[in-house]
């Protein structure tokens, strides 16, 4: 019985080495390697706040400009923005009470 | 007396013998001159390695669905015995590998002087069985903007995750000295609804633009070459293994 185990140990050790052997002679590796730059199409928007600015500056010259020739008109500008401003305060107010 | 002369011819006849041994001894020693005959026996050697002599022969493409060469891509080909670095000298358009297309490299290959192997197994493309696939990872993203590389600051991260290809490996032999190896890379449907939902528009303060000091030669001159956008520069090592021509391989995808 032992004689039997033993051969057949044998045998199976045999045609696994053989097997190993066989695979390695039958294939070579290669290999290839590389970096792949992908584009994808985004829109770029830039904003450019010193021009931004700029064009706030001139908007507000423009704005005194206006406000020298009619005088009324600004004042009745005025006017409505103080009393936007003081409905505004008197909201808050009542929310506070 | 008769058992003396007995005695005396045994003597004789070993004597004559003993001598005439002698002189045979002495004849061949005289004449003898060692030669030695060596032997190695192997099993037989398979080296297949790339090709250094047909260097035109390597090429990138971008292919339609079925793996026919529409766009070639310039691209660098560096090679040693068993390795290949391929270095793109422009973008891939993304909307190609989103449209199905694939991306192809071929390359020559060639076996060494002491391969006793010459004859390799070829394999065909076959898009309809499904290829192993690899995820390429990002190695870096920026933002191009009037050919300048900027970083995409809280747009990164997107822009960064991999992106899977399956992978098919096809060999073909036009003659015994014209061995040429394709890989083909495919973009998975995964992959291509995640690259779907990136963003498409990026607007940025100039304050937060801040621009990439370390880039390298390459990179340097992708980036000159291309429109605004963004690039992601992708990094990957794909295994190609050529099997002896008779080994019972599946003429598939491998």
């Amino acid at each position: 019985m032992k004689k039997k185990t033993y051969i057949v140990t044998a045998a199976t050790a045999f045609v696994l080495l053989f097997s190993i052997t066989s695979w390695a002679y039958w294939k070579d590796e290669l290999k290839v390697k590389s970096t792949i730059p992908v584009v994808y199409n985004v829109e770029v928007e830039i904003k450019e706040e010193a021009e931004s600015k700029e064009n706030d500056i001139i908007i507000k010259s423009q704005r005194e400009d206006v406000n020298a020739e009619n005088p009324k008109e600004s004042v009745e500008e005025k006017t409505e923005a103080e009393s936007e401003e003081n409905i505004e305060s008197i909201g808050t107010e009542s929310e506070n009470e | 007396m008769h058992k003396k002369s007995m005695f005396s011819r045994r003597s004789c006849v070993f004597l004559i013998l003993f001598l005439g041994m002698a002189a045979m001894g002495g004849t061949y020693s005289s004449w003898y001159s060692t030669i030695f005959a060596e032997t190695k026996v192997t099993s037989g050697v398979m080296d297949v390695i790339f090709s250094s002599k047909v260097s035109e022969k390597y090429s990138a493409y971008i292919t339609d669905i079925n793996g026919n060469d529409e766009t070639p891509l310039e691209a660098e080909f560096n090679t040693t015995d068993k390795e290949l670095e391929v270095v793109f000298k422009e973008g891939l358009p993304v909307n190609s590998l989103l449209e199905g297309k694939l991306l192809k490299l071929e390359f020559p290959l060639d076996t060494s002087e002491d391969s006793t192997v010459n004859k390799l197994n070829h394999t065909e493309l076959e898009l309809t069985k499904t290829g192993d696939i690899i995820e390429l990872q990002a190695d870096r993203a920026m933002m191009i903007y009037n050919g300048v590389g900027y970083s995409l600051d809280e747009n990164k991260e997107a822009f960064t995750q991999p992106l899977q290809f399956e992978v098919y490996k096809t060999l073909d032999e036009e003659s015994k000295s014209d061995i040429r190896g394709q890989i083909y890379l495919k973009m998975t449907g995964e992959s291509i609804k995640e690259v779907g939902d990136l963003p498409t528009k990026l607007n940025v303060e100039s304050e937060a633009l801040s621009e990439i000091a370390d880039l390298d030669l390459n990179e340097y001159e992708l980036i000159g070459t291309m429109v605004d956008g963004v690039m992601v520069t992708y990094s990957c090592e794909i295994p190609f293994d050529v099997f002896q021509s008779g080994s019972k391989v599946e003429k598939s995808v491998r």
